[in-house]
Protein backbone atom coordinates (compact mmCIF):
# COMPACT_ATOMS: atom_id res chain seq x y z
CA UNK A 1 0.00 0.00 0.00
CA UNK A 2 1.49 3.22 -1.21
CA UNK A 3 -1.09 5.14 0.77
CA UNK A 4 -0.07 3.43 3.99
CA UNK A 5 3.53 4.39 3.33
CA UNK A 6 2.57 7.99 2.59
CA UNK A 7 0.48 8.21 5.75
CA UNK A 8 3.18 6.70 7.96
CA UNK A 9 5.77 9.10 6.55
CA UNK A 10 3.47 12.08 6.99
CA UNK A 11 2.59 11.20 10.58
CA UNK A 12 6.23 10.53 11.50
CA UNK A 13 7.38 13.84 10.03
CA UNK A 14 4.53 15.74 11.69
CA UNK A 15 5.37 14.24 15.08
CA UNK A 16 9.02 15.16 14.59
CA UNK A 17 8.03 18.78 13.88
CA UNK A 18 5.65 18.89 16.85
CA UNK A 19 8.53 17.89 19.11
CA UNK A 20 10.51 20.87 17.86
CA UNK A 21 12.54 18.93 15.31
CA UNK A 22 13.54 20.30 11.93
CA UNK A 23 12.87 18.84 8.50
CA UNK A 24 16.57 18.92 7.73
CA UNK A 25 17.07 16.28 10.46
CA UNK A 26 15.13 13.91 8.18
CA UNK A 27 16.52 14.83 4.80
CA UNK A 28 18.32 11.51 4.33
CA UNK A 29 15.30 9.48 5.43
CA UNK A 30 12.68 10.85 3.02
CA UNK A 31 12.76 12.08 -0.57
CA UNK A 32 12.08 15.78 -0.12
CA UNK A 33 11.70 17.73 -3.35
CA UNK A 34 11.03 21.36 -4.17
CA UNK A 35 8.87 21.40 -7.28
CA UNK A 36 7.87 25.05 -7.03
CA UNK B 1 -10.06 40.36 -3.53
CA UNK B 2 -7.89 38.46 -1.09
CA UNK B 3 -4.31 37.58 -1.99
CA UNK B 4 -2.39 34.45 -1.08
CA UNK B 5 0.20 34.74 1.67
CA UNK B 6 3.76 35.12 0.35
CA UNK B 7 5.50 31.77 0.18
CA UNK B 8 8.99 31.74 1.66
CA UNK B 9 11.76 29.24 0.98
CA UNK B 10 13.06 28.67 4.47
CA UNK B 11 15.44 25.84 3.72
CA UNK B 12 16.39 23.40 0.99
CA UNK B 13 13.46 21.10 1.78
CA UNK B 14 10.33 23.14 2.33
CA UNK B 15 8.31 26.32 2.00
CA UNK B 16 6.49 28.26 4.66
CA UNK B 17 4.01 31.08 5.08
CA UNK B 18 2.88 33.05 8.11
CA UNK B 19 -0.74 34.13 8.50
CA UNK B 20 -2.01 37.47 9.77
CA UNK B 21 -2.92 35.61 12.96
CA UNK B 22 0.68 34.55 13.48
CA UNK B 23 0.30 30.90 12.50
CA UNK B 24 3.28 29.44 10.64
CA UNK B 25 2.61 26.71 8.09
CA UNK B 26 5.21 24.42 6.56
CA UNK B 27 4.59 23.01 3.10
CA UNK B 28 6.72 20.21 1.74
CA UNK B 29 6.59 17.64 -1.03
CA UNK B 30 7.90 14.08 -0.97
CA UNK B 31 8.79 12.17 -4.13
CA UNK B 32 7.07 8.77 -4.37
CA UNK B 33 7.70 8.18 -8.06
CA UNK B 34 9.89 5.18 -7.23
CA UNK B 35 6.87 3.33 -5.82
CA UNK B 36 4.82 3.45 -9.01
CA UNK B 37 6.70 0.92 -11.12
CA UNK B 38 3.42 -0.74 -12.13
CA UNK B 39 1.96 2.51 -13.42
CA UNK B 40 4.30 3.84 -16.13
CA UNK B 41 2.14 6.91 -16.81
CA UNK B 42 2.62 7.92 -13.18
CA UNK B 43 6.16 6.77 -12.70
CA UNK B 44 8.18 9.97 -12.92
CA UNK B 45 6.15 12.72 -11.34
CA UNK B 46 4.27 11.60 -8.23
CA UNK B 47 4.65 13.79 -5.17
CA UNK B 48 2.81 13.86 -1.88
CA UNK B 49 1.69 17.29 -0.71
CA UNK B 50 2.01 18.01 2.99
CA UNK B 51 1.05 21.01 5.09
CA UNK B 52 1.71 21.29 8.81
CA UNK B 53 1.27 23.97 11.45
CA UNK B 54 4.63 24.50 13.11
CA UNK B 55 3.76 27.37 15.44
CA UNK B 56 0.85 29.54 16.51
CA UNK B 57 -2.73 28.82 17.45
CA UNK B 58 -4.75 27.01 14.80
CA UNK B 59 -7.91 28.55 16.28
CA UNK B 60 -6.96 31.88 14.72
CA UNK B 61 -6.73 30.20 11.31
CA UNK B 62 -10.20 28.66 11.16
CA UNK B 63 -11.83 31.59 9.38
CA UNK B 64 -8.75 32.78 7.48
CA UNK B 65 -9.66 32.50 3.81
CA UNK B 66 -6.15 33.42 2.68
CA UNK B 67 -4.85 30.02 3.84
CA UNK B 68 -6.98 28.16 1.31
CA UNK B 69 -6.14 30.70 -1.38
CA UNK B 70 -2.44 30.17 -0.62
CA UNK B 71 -2.71 26.38 -0.83
CA UNK B 72 -4.50 26.50 -4.17
CA UNK B 73 -1.91 29.01 -5.41
CA UNK B 74 0.83 26.55 -4.42
CA UNK B 75 -0.84 23.92 -6.59
CA UNK B 76 -1.16 26.31 -9.52
CA UNK B 77 2.60 26.83 -9.33
CA UNK B 78 3.18 23.09 -8.89
CA UNK B 79 1.17 22.39 -12.05
CA UNK B 80 3.18 24.74 -14.21
CA UNK B 81 4.89 21.42 -14.85
CA UNK B 82 1.83 19.88 -16.51
CA UNK B 83 2.90 16.28 -15.96
CA UNK B 84 3.23 16.64 -12.19
CA UNK B 85 0.84 14.59 -10.08
CA UNK B 86 0.12 15.31 -6.41
CA UNK B 87 -1.38 13.05 -3.77
CA UNK B 88 -2.73 14.42 -0.52
CA UNK B 89 -3.17 11.99 2.36
CA UNK B 90 -5.07 13.20 5.41
CA UNK B 91 -3.00 13.07 8.59
CA UNK B 92 -4.72 10.71 11.03
CA UNK B 93 -2.33 10.83 13.97
CA UNK B 94 -4.86 12.83 16.01
CA UNK B 95 -7.95 11.20 14.44
CA UNK B 96 -8.96 14.49 12.80
CA UNK B 97 -8.51 13.22 9.25
CA UNK B 98 -12.15 13.82 8.31
CA UNK B 99 -11.94 17.47 9.37
CA UNK B 100 -8.80 17.85 7.24
CA UNK B 101 -10.52 16.29 4.26
CA UNK B 102 -13.49 18.65 4.60
CA UNK B 103 -11.18 21.66 4.74
CA UNK B 104 -9.15 20.49 1.75
CA UNK B 105 -12.37 19.81 -0.20
CA UNK B 106 -13.69 23.25 0.69
CA UNK B 107 -10.52 25.02 -0.45
CA UNK B 108 -10.71 23.39 -3.85
CA UNK B 109 -14.43 23.86 -4.21
CA UNK B 110 -14.07 27.57 -3.50
CA UNK B 111 -10.74 28.60 -5.04
CA UNK B 112 -9.93 26.17 -7.86
CA UNK B 113 -10.42 27.83 -11.23
CA UNK B 114 -11.16 24.49 -12.87
CA UNK B 115 -7.63 23.85 -14.10
CA UNK B 116 -6.93 21.29 -11.38
CA UNK B 117 -8.87 18.03 -11.19
CA UNK B 118 -9.22 16.56 -7.70
CA UNK B 119 -10.18 12.91 -7.44
CA UNK B 120 -10.93 11.62 -3.94
CA UNK B 121 -10.21 8.11 -2.74
CA UNK B 122 -10.39 5.94 0.36
CA UNK B 123 -7.79 3.22 0.72
CA UNK B 124 -8.66 0.57 3.27
CA UNK B 125 -5.47 -0.91 4.67
CA UNK B 126 -5.57 -3.34 7.57
CA UNK B 127 -9.08 -2.13 8.45
CA UNK B 128 -7.92 1.50 8.53
CA UNK B 129 -9.46 4.04 6.16
CA UNK B 130 -6.85 6.31 4.59
CA UNK B 131 -8.51 9.38 3.08
CA UNK B 132 -6.62 10.62 0.05
CA UNK B 133 -6.92 12.87 -2.97
CA UNK B 134 -5.25 12.88 -6.35
CA UNK B 135 -4.58 16.22 -8.00
CA UNK B 136 -3.80 16.39 -11.69
CA UNK B 137 -3.82 19.22 -14.20
CA UNK B 138 -6.67 19.17 -16.70
CA UNK B 139 -4.15 19.67 -19.51
CA UNK B 140 -2.06 16.67 -18.54
CA UNK B 141 -2.11 14.51 -21.69
CA UNK B 142 -2.46 11.37 -19.55
CA UNK B 143 -5.09 12.83 -17.25
CA UNK B 144 -7.70 10.08 -17.66
CA UNK B 145 -5.15 7.26 -17.47
CA UNK B 146 -3.74 8.74 -14.27
CA UNK B 147 -7.19 8.97 -12.68
CA UNK B 148 -7.87 5.36 -13.67
CA UNK B 149 -4.55 4.25 -12.15
CA UNK B 150 -5.36 6.16 -8.96
CA UNK B 151 -8.72 4.42 -8.62
CA UNK B 152 -7.05 1.08 -9.25
CA UNK B 153 -4.48 1.87 -6.60
CA UNK B 154 -7.16 2.63 -4.02
CA UNK B 155 -9.00 -0.56 -4.91
CA UNK B 156 -5.80 -2.62 -4.54
CA UNK B 157 -4.70 -1.01 -1.29
CA UNK B 158 -5.81 -3.97 0.76
CA UNK B 159 -4.17 -6.61 -1.43
CA UNK B 160 -1.60 -8.83 0.22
Amino acid sequence: SIFKKMLEDKNAINQHLQKGGKLKDLKNKYRFVKPL
Amino acid sequence: MLNPYPLQETDELSYQFVTDGGVTYHIYFLDYSYMFADYPMLANNVFSFNIDVVSGSVDTALSDERIGITVVEVFKTFFKERENVAVYVCDSSDERQLARKRKFDFWFWKYNDGSIIKEDGVAIVEDVEILNSLLVHRSNPLCMEIIFAFKDLNARAGDK
